[in-house]
């Protein structure tokens, strides 16, 4: 079934938006994404390319310059609460993993 | 069809296929071929050094058929694409194919975002492309049928073959699109039980089915319209389907020329539309000549 747009991000979104918290350009989000998980999440440049279109277009992120051939972009108000609203149902997720798993039967067995 | 340094292929790929289509070129430059040129029935490729070379489509969001990319977005991908290690290969309608070298990182990391781009522009050309097609086909057969049915003045024997073929290809249509949201569903299950999308070569491969049967009505009308042609009726049929296969395949060049041109999407519309019909009309007009020129 098709996620709700941008309800719920996928890890790749999640990272995308992250970086943009401080102003950079695309190709500073595919080093920085890599740089904070530690190689874990990639970002391809489709997938980069496409994600700043979407997000442009949804008001999460905004131009704040252009540079040679690189256009720097940062988190809008909106950008900020969708980051935020994603940060909270993992913690939520995580929450209801240690009240289950972790304290309830000592661990995943 | 292949000669030292050319080799075509028939396009076999829907254009929303795109796991297929990335597929066939890294095959093909594995036995030493890359791609030159993407037509309306032909893909040509030229002789290369065969290499593992991986090969990526891209349908870019702010892509448009007849329309170049903006430049800002243009430069953008492109930047993105150089800092991954993805050089751009050709560009054919609104997707964008690029290639690598084996260990570069890969082009789409997220298959969901990449589907819904996919259908993002599907939405605006195939999807439109097929329904228009569907109801100018439906209200042609109706017209048809009412003249032949409720025997009109106007009908003549051409009528019912009208009616059949245009009633063909509305099914067409319907099975194009039927055919497509079966693709998207199934791919968008695929992807979220952590695969990739599936491959549609079958979809391909239902609309050439389709079109044989086409030609097949084709053949039949004028078998039945065109008898006093005698001998020189398969030499007038072979002439007709080359002139609309050249008609076809100039149209869509023309557009894509226009785009490379930088044109507007609604100017490179309007004269490519105006194009296509004045070669239709001329294509008429010259089969008609020369079935006079037979039945002398």
């Amino acid at each position: 079934m098709a996620r709700d747009k941008l309800r719920t991000l996928t890890e790749q979104m999640f990272y995308t938006l992250l970086c943009f918290n401080k102003q950079c350009c695309g190709v500073d989000v595919m080093k920085r994404a890599r740089e904070v998980t530690e190689g874990r999440v990639c970002i391809g440049p489709g997938t980069l390319y496409n994600l700043i279109e979407q997000f442009l277009d949804a008001g999460l992120i905004c131009e704040t310059g252009v540079e040679g051939r690189r256009i720097s972009y940062i988190l809008t108000e909106k950008g900020k609460k969708t980051l935020e609203a994603e940060y909270n149902r993992l913690k939520k997720q995580m929450g209801d993993y240690n009240r289950l798993i972790s304290a309830e039967s000592g661990g995943l067995k | 069809m292949s000669s030292f340094e050319t080799r075509y292929q028939l396009s076999s790929f829907s254009i929303f296929d795109y796991k297929s289509i990335e597929d066939n070129l890294t095959a093909m430059a594995e036995k030493g071929w890359r791609i030159e040129r993407i037509g309306a029935f032909l893909w040509k490729f030229k002789r290369a050094e065969p290499s593992n070379k991986k090969f990526a489509v891209v349908f870019p969001r702010a892509s448009s058929e007849f329309e170049s990319m903006p430049a800002e977005s243009q430069t953008l991908l492109d930047e993105l694409c150089m800092e991954g290690g993805w050089e751009k290969e050709i560009e054919w309608k609104q997707m964008q194919i690029y290639c690598a070298d084996p260990e570069a990182i890969p082009m789409e990391t997220d298959e969901a975002v990449r589907l819904e781009n996919v259908h993002l522009n599907m939405k605006k050309t195939f999807i439109l492309g097929w329904i228009l097609t569907l109801f100018s086909m439906l209200v042609l057969a109706f017209s048809n049928g009412m003249k032949y049915f409720g025997n009109s003045p106007y009908s003549d024997e051409g009528t019912i073959w009208a009616f059949l073929a245009t009633l063909y290809v509305a099914l067409t249509a319907v099975v194009s699109l039927l055919g497509y949201l079966y693709w998207l569903k199934a791919s968008r299950r695929r992807i979220s039980e952590g695969g990739t999308c599936i491959s549609a070569t079958w979809h391909r491969r239902l609309l050439n089915g389709l079109l044989i049967g086409f030609l097949v009505i084709l053949i039949s009308y004028f078998a039945d319209t065109k008898i006093h042609l005698g001998e020189g009726l398969v030499f007038y049929i072979i002439i007709y389907m080359l002139a609309a296969l050249a008609v076809i395949a100039f149209s869509n060049s023309f557009s894509q020329y226009l785009k490379g041109k930088g044109w507007s999407s609604r100017s490179n519309i309007m004269l490519s539309t105006i194009v296509a019909t004045t070669l239709f009309i001329s294509m008429i007009v010259i089969t008609k000549i020369i079935e006079v020129i037979i039945s002398k």
